[in-house]
């Protein structure tokens, strides 16, 4: 009986599933450079975070899902074109820690390079953390195949204590879709610093873009939460990530109009027509357009409060290569952010607007003093 | 629809024609949910192809008896594949899409496979041993390898579409245990130019339902080296359950 039962167990899980779910909160994964870059030891006075969401290594590419564009697969010379920039870009900043968004680490689009370990080995981080957010052996659309494609958090010093935070899945869709789609998430880590003995912890997160329903407003809390939590510890944190939020107070929300593809109609109520585009639309429901109070009224931004909506700090656009050559739109709002716990790090904030053709989103730095 | 031909093409390698070299007798047919439907002729020739699959990948697969020599029967087999329909069907950029519609990619190509095989068998009271070597040639393929599914059993059958040749060289297995239990486990071993080795192992216990209905079920075991699988191979198992008949 007890055979019987055993082979009926083996048959059930040796099947690999095709989408893989995750903890409520799990480790996440370890990552070292292969040789490392010497990071000071001693006499640590300061601390520069960046955050930054990389688009997968895909750089400006009219690519078919978020950009109007026709593109679903790169070479791994076109892959690492992408990559060498980006990583010229960090080595030229010099940030201690980083808080990465859209790292493929097995992707099909990619060309299968794990860029956790490809950044690691090409800039002068030498720990990293990453916690999937989609995770299939295929993906049945648009050809997309495989795909493993999450958070990353990068550091010149080792990472302990990572967590893997599930947030809530989205629930404007339906069964099939929901278990193909992202399972997004809230990576944490400690940060051991030489010489610093508070506890520092840094938190990233990518938070819905395309829900239509009140997910958004559920991660902002469940981040928010965490947050707390650390806070309430004594324990200090700097966070950030791509919050897919405008700030508070931010003049425009409704980017249906210019994020609209050629042959899309929005807003006309007509048949077969949709009202907004899923993720240029950021007042779904009551409170959405100042969902980030909270995060200013409790901790310091970045970029401070006086500055949140200068155009000069816009993170995003969808704009891509094949945009006409007059169209230089590439940065229309901010959907990027890093906030702190421990002092107001405002002035010593930035907005990387010279980044276009690396990503379509800018990567954004502040410093932490000691 | 596109759902249920991808999981087809997936599956219909897994349970191919029977690995053996004697045909089915003049006038028997046998046929299964995920196997092939097959005819046997007169001359000792069997005809068999996957009638849900042939509208869209149209397939044909013949095999001749050329003789019993030092106990072992021995048979060639043929095969003609016409992959570009279903493909062309599966390249698009919504759901169901399965092959990416980039330009950069490419459209999908006239594709054309030939196969050919000699399979020998021993026949050993209620066993049956049979032993096979085959080629596979796709003159002139050279497929775009981002339009291959990096999925097991799908890669190293697609890859022909981009290599233009593959080999194959297998062993199967097949005992009566009684009268309702059939035995059989193969295990195959498919070459590719620049590919590491892949290797297939099934083994499956089939018992008559009726005098004309079969259920088998086992499973399959596949090794093999993926683009994703940084250099190292991998195993897969997948259970197998199918549904065959046969009749006069």
């Amino acid at each position: 009986m007890h055979k019987f039962l055993f082979t009926i167990f083996l048959f059930i899980v040796s099947c690999r599933p095709l989408v893989t779910t995750f903890e409520e909160v799990q480790g996440a994964v370890s990552y070292h450079a292969v040789v490392k870059s010497e990071a000071p030891s001693e006499n640590i006075d300061s601390l520069k975070v960046m955050t930054w969401n990389i688009r997968f290594g895909a750089g400006r590419i009219p690519w078919f899902e978020d950009s109007c564009g026709d593109r679903v697969l790169m070479t791994a010379a076109e892959t690492i074109n992408h990559l060498q920039a980006v990583a010229e870009f960090i080595d030229s900043v010099q940030p201690d820690i980083i808080l990465l968004q859209e790292v493929d680490v097995s992707s099909k689009r990619s060309a299968y390079i794990d860029q956790m370990q490809w950044l690691l080995d090409n800039t002068t981080m030498n720990f990293g953390v990453y916690a999937s957010m989609w995770q299939a052996e295929v993906i049945p659309s648009g050809g997309l195949g495989r795909v493993d494609v999450g958070n990353g958090i990068l550091s010149r010093w080792e990472l302990t204590d990572a967590e893997r935070i599930q947030l809530s899945l989205r629930t404007d869709q339906d069964a099939l879709t929901q278990y193909f789609y992202l399972r997004r998430n809230i990576l944490k880590a400690k940060i051991s610093i030489p010489g610093v003995e508070t506890n520092l912890y840094a938190v990233n997160t990518h938070a819905t873009a395309f829900a239509t329903d009140d997910t958004k407003q559920k991660h902002i809390n469940e981040y928010t939460t965490t947050l707390a939590d650390i806070h309430s510890g004594g324990d200090y944190f700097v966070t950030g990530g791509d919050l897919n939020s405008i700030p508070p107070g931010a003049a425009n929300y409704d980017f249906c109009a210019s994020d609209a593809c050629h042959d899309e109609i929005y807003h006309s109520g007509g048949a077969g027509t949709t009202p907004h585009i899923e993720g240029s639309y950021f007042n779904n429901f009551e409170g959405e357009t100042e969902l980030l109070q909270t995060l200013y009224d409790n901790y310091f931004p970045a970029i401070g409060a006086a500055d949140k909506n200068d155009a000069t700090h816009f993170t995003h656009s969808p704009w891509n290569t094949d945009r006409p050559a007059d169209d230089l739109n590439y940065w229309d709002r901010k959907l990027d952010y890093l906030f702190t716990n421990m002092q107001d790090w405002s002035a010593t904030g930035k907005t990387y607007q010279n980044t276009h053709l690396l990503s379509d989103h800018a990567p954004v730095t502040a410093v932490i003093k000691f | 629809m596109k759902l249920i031909l991808t999981i087809l093409i997936l599956l219909s390698p897994v349970l191919s024609a029977r690995d053996f070299a004697y045909p089915l007798a003049e006038g028997e047919r046998s046929n299964g949910i995920f196997q092939p439907k097959i005819y046997g002729l007169k001359n000792e020739l069997e005809v068999s192809t996957h009638p849900l699959l042939f509208f869209v990948k149209p397939n044909v697969k013949v095999k001749k008896f050329i003789g019993i020599k030092h106990g072992l029967g021995i048979a060639g087999r043929g095969s003609l594949d016409y992959p570009t329909p279903l493909l062309k069907l599966l390249q698009r950029k919504k759901i169901g899409g399965m092959l990416a519609d980039d330009p950069e990619v490419g459209e999908i190509p006239f594709l054309l496979t030939l196969a050919g095989e000699i399979l020998v068998t021993k026949k050993l009271e209620d066993n049956f041993l049979t032993g096979k070597l085959g080629i596979t040639l796709c003159p002139g393929c050279d497929l775009d390898e981002r339009h291959i599914i990096d999925l097991p059993l799908a890669y190293p059958r697609m890859a022909v579409y981009h290599s233009g040749l593959g080999t194959n060289l297998g062993v199967d297995y097949e005992h009566s245990m009684n009268e309702k239990l059939k035995f059989k486990a193969d295990l195959d071993l498919l070459f590719i130019p620049d590919k590491k080795l892949f290797s297939e192992h099934k083994l499956l216990i089939t018992t008559p339902l009726s005098g004309k209905y079969n259920l088998s079920a086992g499973y399959k075991l596949v090794n093999g080296e993926y683009p994703f699988s940084a250099g190292t191979s991998r195993w897969d198992f997948y259970p197998l359950i199918d549904l065959s008949w046969q009749w006069n």
